[in-house]
């Protein structure tokens, strides 16, 4: 008896995939993680479809849920923008979750600090903090990430550097920053006026909007976009060749950990940028459970948007609309933790895609 | 003496990276008997090791007959089965490095419940049996020295007490005296009358060990040496390892390259005592010391495996120089910056391409990552860069459809144009000359792409380059350099002018020969 009447072979694919097949294989994905989780939902009596339309119809085609859509999507874009940057250089870095946090203790620090400046100087003043933070909060990433013994590391590290930035919090608004009117709410006081961002009247969408969208238009500017195949800056070109082959980016001089480092830093310094505008632009106080899982929303929706930004503006826009939905997750009787659900089943597959982007399957029978 | 193992007609054909065929055993019948030591000879792609895998995976085409019975092999352990024990030659496939030695060969225990004692056991009684040395079962892979991790892969193919062993080039981290135990423990195994394959480059243990030795280039059988021809060259090895080393890189028909004569220039590049490390860490150049000048070829020859490309590649700096110095231009260059020794003019075309190009890449982004750091700033110049690759793919003539086209999707010798296109037009400093390092340039192209290779080498030369040119293929070396160097185990054995060097005479040094000839030139090299 023949066991083996089957031939399966991976194959590199000679090509690129075009620029429509690799959006197909991505909504493909994407619709197998909603597969996965509808699934879920019938198990638990709960009808996928009507769900999914009611959060799409909330998230876009109500007024109020359109303008908490926009509100959600301003942290989620601009850390997945960051994102994007060191994953193309074959970065991990998954603790923009960190990142987050500490831009939003950079901003607190600054605003209970200087509480008297104008505006005009004071919330500036605020963004640079949480981009240093959070830059700062980086590093250590880069720096395993290239260092001879510790190779390897930066995915444990990143991720592991998330929880010193969440107990820093947590001593935070218990001890010096404590809400004196707080009823033993473990919560900050209100952030000085000065320090508030401006929301467009009615709706929690803050000026942070702009900022993030000129970020977001000058990666793709300087760093992503190629005109007759060569990017505007040597440090965009630099991130390509050492995301596609770091040998010969190394055997060519490129320093690899000069790229590291500034990767990190642009992501770190914009998940620092998304805190600040989280605390200051919508909560206004500082609390531990400030981001329910931003920093790793982030990371899908980086990958779902395929590493390009104008992929990661729909991308965002998408999940946003997850979080924004999530009101009728909750009238259908589910925890809205079930969100998770959603980020973990679409990582899962949009990674799975990647890895039809690089190879085809192919098989025959065997005689 | 009966025939135990056949092998008719094999043929195995790979998909080369541009999406070319390479056919590594062309049609290959190979046969074993009964007792005997059968050496397979043959430079690097010869097919060697393609051959012996073909017992552990199904070949292309073509049969294998083990004991009168026609057999299908499909994995390591059908091998196993049918008594055919394998040393594999690349061990960072074959052994798990973090496991120990005793967890490493349990992988060959049959049955559902597995001792690890027991294993320990075996291990420790079969080191005794077979006279393979000290080594402790409980030790982790990755602590053991290159030579020791072969000694593990040989006793995990004896331990199973095959009829049939193989060895993938057994010898090339050992010392002389583990060779000398392993040559014994070979003979005690022919007098129990099993058969033993060996795969090696070395002429001289070839000779001294095998009844047969068969030689492949190419994917081809060149010649098999029945057990007369083989017992003649015992006597006289010298002439014997002359004979094989023609057999192995055979002469290839070539139009003549034109060569000037010309005035030498400066020396460019000198190295004092270098040794380097290979990626197992054991030291494969041993103290060596030569010089490049400027309007020169210099032809460092030698089977592959001898230390070449380690050497090369600590020179650019890809890998570390654990002792001795390299001077450029008279300035110490010994383990500076990648980025700081190709700024001063050093060129390199290595043999590893995958290092050399970025297959997702376009054609142009592969041109331009050794011009895109040359104007100052922040920003790309990408009129120069525009410029400067349409030139370079006009001028070599690459074919591509486009400059943006990835360069995986060209062919090997389209592949091979881009980085010597590449390479050969970088521009030294003011005033000084070019180093340019060619590690195997023509490897695997063909005969029309080899040829416009080697004219621009000459043309480099012609141009005032100093040019350091390794190749294992001696019709290379023989026909560009104006000196040649011959590396044997880690060191240059022997330095010939070209004008005076014979294939013969470049021949036995490469088989490790050390004649007469040799010593006059190593003197003079090393004086200066």
């Amino acid at each position: 008896m023949k066991l083996r009447f089957i031939e399966i072979k991976m194959k590199k694919r000679g090509e690129k995939p075009t620029f429509m097949l690799s959006v197909i294989i991505r909504l493909l994905s994407l619709a197998m993680g909603l597969g996965v989780v509808a699934a879920l939902f019938l198990l638990q009596g709960v009808n996928p479809l009507l769900l999914y339309f009611n959060i799409f119809r909330v998230a876009f085609f109500t007024q109020y849920g359109l303008a908490e859509t926009l509100s959600r999507m301003i942290p989620l874009l601009c850390i997945g923008i960051g994102l994007s940057v060191p994953f193309r250089a074959k970065i991990d870095n998954i603790g923009a979750e960190g990142q987050f946090l500490v831009g939003a203790i950079a901003a607190a620090g600054v605003a209970f600090s200087f509480p008297d400046l104008p505006a005009v100087l004071l919330i500036p003043l605020m963004f640079a903090a949480g981009f240093a933070l959070g830059a700062l909060w980086a590093i250590p990433v880069a720096i395993f990430r290239v260092m001879g013994k510790f190779k390897g590391a930066d995915v444990v590290l990143s991720f592991l550097m998330v929880f010193p930035a969440y107990l820093l919090i947590v001593y935070l608004v218990n001890g010096p920053w404590k809400d004196p009117e707080g009823w033993g709410f473990t919560q900050s006081p209100l952030f000085p006026v000065n320090s508030q961002i401006w929301q467009l009247p009615g709706t929690r969408i803050h000026l942070t909007i702009l900022l993030v969208l000129a970020l977001t238009f000058l990666i793709h500017y300087y760093l992503v976009r190629t005109k007759e195949g060569i990017p505007e800056t040597k440090l965009g070109y630099e991130i390509n060749v050492v995301g596609e082959n770091p040998e010969a980016g190394a055997a060519a001089g490129i320093n690899f950990l000069k790229i590291a480092l500034i990767t990190m830093i642009i992501s770190g310094g914009m998940a620092g940028l998304a805190g600040v505008g989280e605390v200051a632009g919508n909560l206004l106080r500082l609390r531990p459970e400030i981001s329910t899982g931003l920093g790793f929303t982030g990371i899908v929706v980086a990958w779902l948007g395929g590493l390009n930004p104008l992929g990661i503006i729909l991308s965002s826009l998408f999940f946003a609309g997850l979080l924004a939905g999530g009101v009728e997750i909750q009238m259908a009787g589910l925890p809205v933790t079930v969100i998770d659900l959603f980020n973990g089943s679409i990582l899962f597959f949009v990674l799975l895609a990647e890895f039809f982007m690089r190879f085809k399957i192919e098989w025959r029978i065997l005689k | 003496m009966v025939t135990v193992l056949k092998m008719q007609n094999i043929c195995k054909s790979f998909v080369g990276e541009g999406g070319g065929e390479i056919r590594a055993n062309d049609n290959i019948t190979f046969t074993l008997k009964r007792g005997e030591v059968h050496a397979l000879l043959g430079e690097n792609g010869a097919g060697k090791s393609t051959l012996v895998m073909n017992l552990c995976r199904e070949p292309d085409s073509g049969t294998v007959i083990l004991n009168g019975e026609k057999v299908e092999l499909h994995s390591p352990r059908d091998a196993l089965k049918h008594g055919i024990g394998i040393a594999y030659q690349d061990l960072s496939r074959t052994l798990v490095e973090r496991h120990t030695i005793a967890e490493n060969i349990l992988s060959l225990a049959t049955g559902f419940l597995l001792s690890p004692s027991a294993i320990e056991e075996a291990i420790r009684e079969a080191l005794v049996e077979y006279d393979l040395g000290e080594l402790d079962p409980q030790m982790s892979i990755w602590k053991l020295s290159g030579g020791e991790k072969q000694r593990v892969e040989i006793l995990k193919a004896l331990i199973t007490n095959p009829d049939i062993l193989i060895l993938d080039e057994p010898t090339s981290m050992q010392t002389p005296l583990e060779v000398e135990r392993l040559f014994s423990l070979i003979e005690t195994l022919k007098a129990q009358g099993k058969s033993v394959v060996i795969i090696t480059h070395h002429l001289g243990e070839a000779i001294r060990i095998s009844n047969r030795i068969t030689v492949l280039r190419g994917g081809k059988v060149v010649d098999t040496l029945d057990e007369v021809r083989v017992e003649a060259m015992k006597k006289e090895p010298e002439k014997g390892a002359r004979e094989l080393a023609q057999l192995m890189v055979g002469r290839e028909v070539l139009y003549d390259l034109e060569r000037k004569g010309l005035q030498e220039g400066p020396i460019v590049l000198a190295t004092q005592d270098l040794r380097v490390n290979n990626d197992m860490g054991v030291q494969v150049v041993n103290s060596v010391s030569f010089k490049v000048r400027g309007n020169q070829i210099l032809g460092i020859a030698g089977v592959a495996g001898n230390g070449q490309r380690e050497l090369v590649e600590s020179i650019v700096h890809w890998r570390e120089a654990t002792g001795g110095n390299i001077h450029l231009h008279g300035e110490v260059i010994t383990n500076k910056p990648i980025k700081e020794i190709r700024d001063r003019g050093v060129s390199f075309v290595p043999e590893n391409r995958k290092k050399a190009l970025i297959l997702n890449m376009s054609v142009r982004a592969n041109l331009m990552i050794s011009y895109y750091a040359d104007t100052p700033g922040l920003f790309v110049d990408r009129e120069a860069m525009i410029k400067k690759t349409d030139g370079l793919i006009k001028r070599f003539s690459i074919e591509t459809p486009s400059p943006l086209a990835p360069v995986r999707s060209l062919s090997g010798g389209n592949r091979q144009k881009v980085v010597v296109a590449r390479e050969l037009s970088r521009q030294p400093p003011k005033g000084e000359q070019l180093l340019l390092i060619a590690e195997n340039p023509t490897f695997g192209l063909d005969v029309a792409t080899t040829q416009f290779v080697r004219q621009e080498l000459l043309k480099m030369r012609t141009a005032g380059a100093a040019v350091l040119l390794v190749s294992s293929d001696l019709t290379e070396i023989m026909t560009l350099s104006d000196m040649i160097a011959v590396m044997y185990k880690g060191k240059i054995i022997g330095v010939l002018d070209a004008s005076s060097a014979t294939r013969e005479s470049v021949g036995l040094l490469m088989g490790g020969v050390v004649g007469e000839t040799s010593n006059v030139g190593e003197d003079e090299l090393i004086e200066a």
